[in-house]
């Protein structure tokens, strides 16, 4: 896995088995399919996150703040789900 | 005891993880016509609970995904999807296992890659300072120009070697997903290394990734 970048539309190898911890989060925590029921809880249009059996609710914009803010997400994909 | 879901993917093959999240076992399991990988977590406040523990069990969940990435094609739980056990595991997928197995074939034996285009204009653009509605739309139709033009560059360089291609309009960057056939990755990457430079334009590639921006049917997104 790996990303590449290149300026003026050209592509160049930046770091060969190299993802950043931005784009790890990104997708881990961003993408994926949801499971409706108990698990992922959407409530006012703000997916919360079933995290623990003692109740701890999450959103997760929350859990990407309390993460680092620089791992702030650059954008917020609509939940998607099956 | 917990479960930490990690993926779907095809039956067969079953792929064997070294480790999961919090070092646990990750397990897998044939039902509803699809293969179901997860982890059993023992505690999962200590796992979960802490903004330093849900990142590393973030980083790990995406190795484990890599791992099965690299034999199979995954379809990922966004994390943390968590069952109560092993044993509801079945209930909590059965309700959409016509669609799971759907999306399964297809992106079958595929990859997906993602290419960012951000273009130095945008990123120097003063967006605090109000600006007329015509200057606006003629911002907008520009914007929509340049986008439009790369798309088609990148879909020409790379016809042949992309099963799908999907996209999305964010703030200030373009971001294109492309479904990528295992045995075409070789000749996608060598394609876009090929390409010849466009003015203003700084494209990132990154993946393969799971192809979860193909899960959904086209146009049938959110």
């Amino acid at each position: 896995m790996f990303t590449e970048v290149g300026s003026q539309g050209a592509l160049s190898i930046e770091g060969d088995s190299e993802i950043s911890l931005l784009d790890i989060l990104d997708h881990v925590l961003n993408s994926g399919v949801v499971i409706h029921g108990s698990l992922v809880i959407s409530l006012a249009g703000v997916d919360l996150v079933y995290v623990g059996l003692n109740v701890v609710l999450t959103s997760v914009e929350t859990a990407l703040h309390n993460i680092g803010p620089q791992h702030a997400m650059p954008d917020r994909r609509p939940p998607r789900s099956l | 005891m917990p479960c930490l879901l990690y993926c779907v993917t095809q039956p067969t093959p079953a792929v064997s993880v070294a480790g999961g999240v919090c070092n646990a076992v990750v397990d897998s399991r044939e039902m509803l016509g699809v293969r179901v990988y997860w982890s059993t977590v023992q505690d999962v406040e200590a796992c979960l609970g802490t903004p330093e523990a849900l990142k590393q069990a973030a980083v790990q969940v995406h190795h484990v995904l890599r791992e099965i990435l690299a034999v199979t094609t995954p379809i990922p739980f966004r994390f943390p999807t968590l069952s109560e056990s092993d044993a509801a595991l079945e209930e909590h997928l059965a309700p959409e296992q016509e669609l799971y197995r759907d999306a399964l074939a297809r992106v079958d034996n595929a990859v997906q890659y993602e290419i960012v285009a951000s273009w130095a204009e945008e990123q120097q653009a003063d967006l605090a300072t109000p600006v007329s509605g015509r200057e606006y739309l003629k911002r907008r139709r520009e914007a929509a120009s340049r986008t439009t033009a790369v798309e088609g560059k990148l879909k020409s360089v790379t016809a042949g070697s992309v099963r799908e291609w999907r996209a999305r309009q964010e703030r200030k960057t373009h971001r294109w997903f492309a479904l990528v056939p295992r045995e075409c990755r070789e000749r996608f990457l060598a394609s876009l290394r090929g390409a010849a430079p466009s003015e203003g334009v700084r494209l990132r590639l990154s993946g393969p990734w799971p192809p979860s921006e193909f899960i959904a049917p086209r146009g049938e997104r959110g």
